[in-house]
């Protein structure tokens, strides 16, 4: 843990010693749009949908009460489909669609200090909602929420100084002041009871990627 | 220079010509499609287009449009183009103008063609104006609606209005031009035939039947002798054959091949039954030399089987007076199109088909291989097998292992079947059940029929010929006695699938019904009170079990009265406050609020004795 954060401070140090001095004027408003994979946390996934990890897709917007600290919400969109269990037949059988809606209300924390620091880290996390539907073909859907937490820590590449013309029309035309190519891991925790028993954490491991605009 | 080198260079010089001229000078045809499938084989050659707008576009001078059969809505103008319009099927090339203008020629003054189109929903369909000249408007169908104007022309020179039908319109023509030639159309059933302050000798050889005017008094519909005979023809039904079918594109505006309405010398009222292939009427939009000769397809074909090798085919005849025979397309144990085998009937339309030449002997049917019954839902089994060579279809049969009755399924022509309705095994209670599919084969004809037009007499088969471009639907005669191979058995159960993770459908049904989505503040309270408190003792589960019993029939109330949700809702409240106060509170805070309901009870029901007894209040 101690090399990660030695290397982290050795990444980003460079980008905030040669930024130049933080301009008056600032964007207010964040969003983002992100796809990556999901790798659910729950025990049988593979067996049962063919693989460890599935799609993740979704976006969000955020206010940035300061530069470096901002609020919003977030929301995407997971799903796979699959076979359920015949547990006496001891084998997977049928077809389940399974689809998840999390919505994650989170506080993000950006090591931003210059508006032309070229890579950002950032941490973050919040409340978790949860909805989901499960469908098993020919057999019924369930519906459903759970309520959770999420944690999220990735790391930002400005893009505006690959084409500074681009950059610039982009804001004077819509008023984007900088485009953010980032990376970044989730994890999230929502437990739910089962109808067998026990319980089960619908959250997992996300790896994302995506753009950013701030404006 | 000698012969030789004089071929070689007069080849060069048409090689060299051809590659010289500029692509705009060569007329092109373009496609307008319903969708990009039906487009040219070489687009390259015949450019291909969704929307007629952009065909036009694109179009230059002397370009024409092929439009395929489908509906299209346009709203074009042509401007200084003179291009050739054209439906590649009238009866089912459809342009509508969603009530607007479908085509306006502006300033067109040479040659060009709108034809063999079906003019739908428009106001005017089609306007002509702004000193355009030489315009053709021929072989078309308008049925715009009965307010609206079908053709309107102005400020034009020679347009000609030839062989169209004018059906159930507003106004079917209107225009002041002198030079405006209106010829051999059918106006029928239309509020006012021609609306012109104008009548020349140009308006000649049509028919006018059911109008609610006809137009000027004018228009001459003298007796032949007459000075100004023009052979306008008011009392004679034109006999279309089905201009009022429900469906649009069943809409059949030929004429019946009895029609006495028939006129090819020029005279609408020619001698009745003259009408033949051979001698087509001029009249209306499948008159003249440019009407499509495409029939329409034929319809109600039946057969049964005659023997083991010949069926029996009958259908309803086309009255058109186009249609001069029938073609009979026919597959053996497989459905079309498309066909392998075809045979012209001749003009007839019952017709006998021996098969026995393509009928392939009777195969030996072997076991079905490796039949499997999976569970596939709850109740569900998918089974499935390797097909059986020559095999038309297997028979599955199925019971519940205890029973002694096999329930047969309706032949299938390929694995797999699902077994539905079955009763699920649980731990300790498997039940099984016995599964028996074999092989079926039966003979059978699938056959479709054709109408065609040929306007000489054709020597069979008479194939290839102008058929209708639809199939009838797909007559299936199955031929001689079924045959079967040997079984094929297992025993298999069903159980319910258990998804993964096997989450709960939550709904507490009223209050989620009241308060519009399931996660409201309100109904998790709820449903915190049923986990915590009714769940724990019997009575309150014996509740739980009532409410999950008919508390969905009172949800479904709520949800087709939404009126009712405020009071439902007001209705909860008490529950609902009740439930957050039982669930979200300590122990303490419990005992404490209940002492104090207590007091406050007890200080309420001694001061309401003390009124009571004449004290002050």
């Amino acid at each position: 843990m101690k090399k990660f954060i030695l290397i982290l401070v050795i990444i980003i140090s460079p980008t905030v010693l040669f930024a130049e001095e933080p301009i008056a004027e600032r964007p207010h408003w964040s969003i983002e749009v992100k796809g990556g994979d999901f790798i659910p946390d729950i025990d049988n996934w593979s067996r049962a949908y063919g693989k460890r990890y599935t799609r993740e897709y979704g976006g969000s917007l955020a206010y940035k009460v300061l530069r470096p600290l901002e609020v919003g919400i977030e929301g995407t969109y997971i799903d796979d489909i699959g076979q359920g269990l015949a547990p006496l037949h001891n084998t997977v059988a049928g077809k389940v669609t399974y689809k998840l809606y999390p919505v994650n209300v989170f506080v993000l924390a950006r090591g931003v200090f210059s508006e032309r620091q070229w890579l950002v880290p950032y941490v973050g996390g919040g409340w978790t909602r949860m909805f989901y539907k499960e469908e098993v073909e020919n057999q019924g859907v369930a519906r459903g929420t759970a309520d959770g937490y999420h944690a999220r820590a990735g790391l930002q590449l400005l893009l505006d100084g690959i084409d500074p013309r681009a950059a610039s029309r982009l804001y004077l035309d819509n008023g984007v002041y900088h485009t953010y190519l980032f990376f970044e891991a989730k994890y999230t925790h929502a437990m739910v009871d089962t109808v067998s028993g026990g319980s089960v954490n619908l959250g997992g491991t996300s790896y994302l990627g995506g753009l950013l605009f701030e404006f | 220079m000698t012969k030789k080198y004089f071929g070689w260079a007069v080849t060069l010089a048409f090689v060299l010509l051809q590659v010289s001229i500029p692509r705009t000078t060569m007329a092109t045809e373009r496609w307008l499609v319903p969708d990009v499938s039906q487009c040219a084989p070489d687009t390259s050659i015949n450019p291909c287009y969704v929307t007629l707008q952009e065909a036009i576009a694109q179009a230059v001078g002397n370009d024409s449009i092929r439009i395929r059969p489908g509906t299209y809505a346009a709203n074009v103008t042509l401007t200084n183009k003179n291009i050739t319009i054209f439906g590649e099927e009238t009866a089912r090339t459809f342009l509508t103008g969603n009530g607007g203008t479908i085509i306006t020629v502006s300033g067109v003054t040479s040659f060009m063609d709108i034809k063999n189109i079906t003019f739908i929903n428009a106001s005017p369909a089609i306007l002509v104006n702004n000193n355009s000249s030489t315009i053709n408007i021929k072989n078309n169908i308008f049925e715009v609606n009965n307010t609206s104007t079908a053709i309107q022309v102005s400020d034009t020179s020679n347009p000609l209005i030839l062989n169209n039908t004018f059906y159930l319109n507003g106004t079917a023509i209107q225009s002041a031009l002198a030079t405006l030639s209106i010829v051999n159309n059918i106006f029928s059933g239309n509020a006012l035939a021609i609306s012109t302050n104008v009548v020349s000798d140009n308006i000649q050889s049509n028919i006018f039947w059911q109008n609610s005017n006809n137009g000027p008094t004018g228009i001459l519909f003298n007796a032949p002798g007459d000075v100004n005979y023009k052979f306008n023809v008011n009392i004679q039904d034109p006999q279309l054959i089905n201009p009022t079918a429900s469906d649009i594109t069943n809409r059949d505006f030929h004429l019946i091949s009895t029609t006495t309405s028939t006129n090819v010398t020029g005279d609408a009222r020619a001698s009745s039954n003259s009408i033949n292939a051979a001698s087509p009427p001029d009249l209306g939009a499948y008159g003249g030399s440019s009407s499509d000769t495409i029939p329409f397809l034929v319809s109600n074909l039946t057969g049964t089987a005659t023997s083991d090798t010949a069926v029996s085919l009958t259908w309803l005849p086309n009255k058109c007076y186009m249609v001069t025979g029938y073609n009979v397309y026919y597959n053996i144990n497989q459905s079309g199109p498309p066909y392998t085998n075809a045979t012209d009937a001749g003009n007839v339309t019952s017709f006998t088909l021996d098969v026995s030449g393509v009928l392939a002997s009777t195969p030996t049917l072997t076991v079905t291989a490796d039949l499997t019954a999976e569970p596939i839902a709850s109740g569900t089994l998918r089974v499935d097998w390797h097909t059986v060579s020559g095999a038309t279809g297997y028979e599955v049969s199925y019971k519940k292992a205890t029973d002694s009755t096999f329930i047969t399924l309706p032949i299938i022509v390929s694995p797999p079947v699902t077994l539905s309705g079955l009763e699920d095994s649980v731990a300790g209670g498997v039940i099984f059940y016995d599964i028996s599919v074999r092989a079926f084969y039966q003979a059978s004809v699938h056959a479709a029929v054709k109408s065609y037009y040929a306007p000489s007499a054709p020597s069979p088969p008479a194939l290839n010929l102008k058929e209708a471009l639809v199939f009838s639907h797909d007559a299936l005669i199955s031929l001689g006695t079924p045959t079967f191979g040997p079984p094929s058995n297992i025993q298999a159960f069903a159980e319910s699938i258990i998804a993964t993770p096997d989450l709960p459908n939550k709904g507490c049904f009223i209050a989620t019904a009241a308060y519009g989505y399931y996660s409201a503040p309100q109904v998790q309270a709820l449903r915190a009170f049923r986990d915590q408190y009714l769940m724990a003792s019997a009575p309150g589960r014996a509740f739980v079990e009532w409410y999950y019993r008919y508390g969905p029939i009172g949800a479904e109330f709520i949800n087709a009265h939404t009126w009712l949700k405020p009071v439902v809702q007001t209705a909860l409240m008490p529950a609902v406050g009740g439930a957050l106060f039982m669930t979200r509170t300590s122990s303490l805070t419990k005992v404490a609020v209940l002492i104090l309901a207590g007091i406050l009870a007890g200080y309420l029901i001694q001061r309401r004795k003390h009124v009571l007894s004449g004290g002050e209040r």
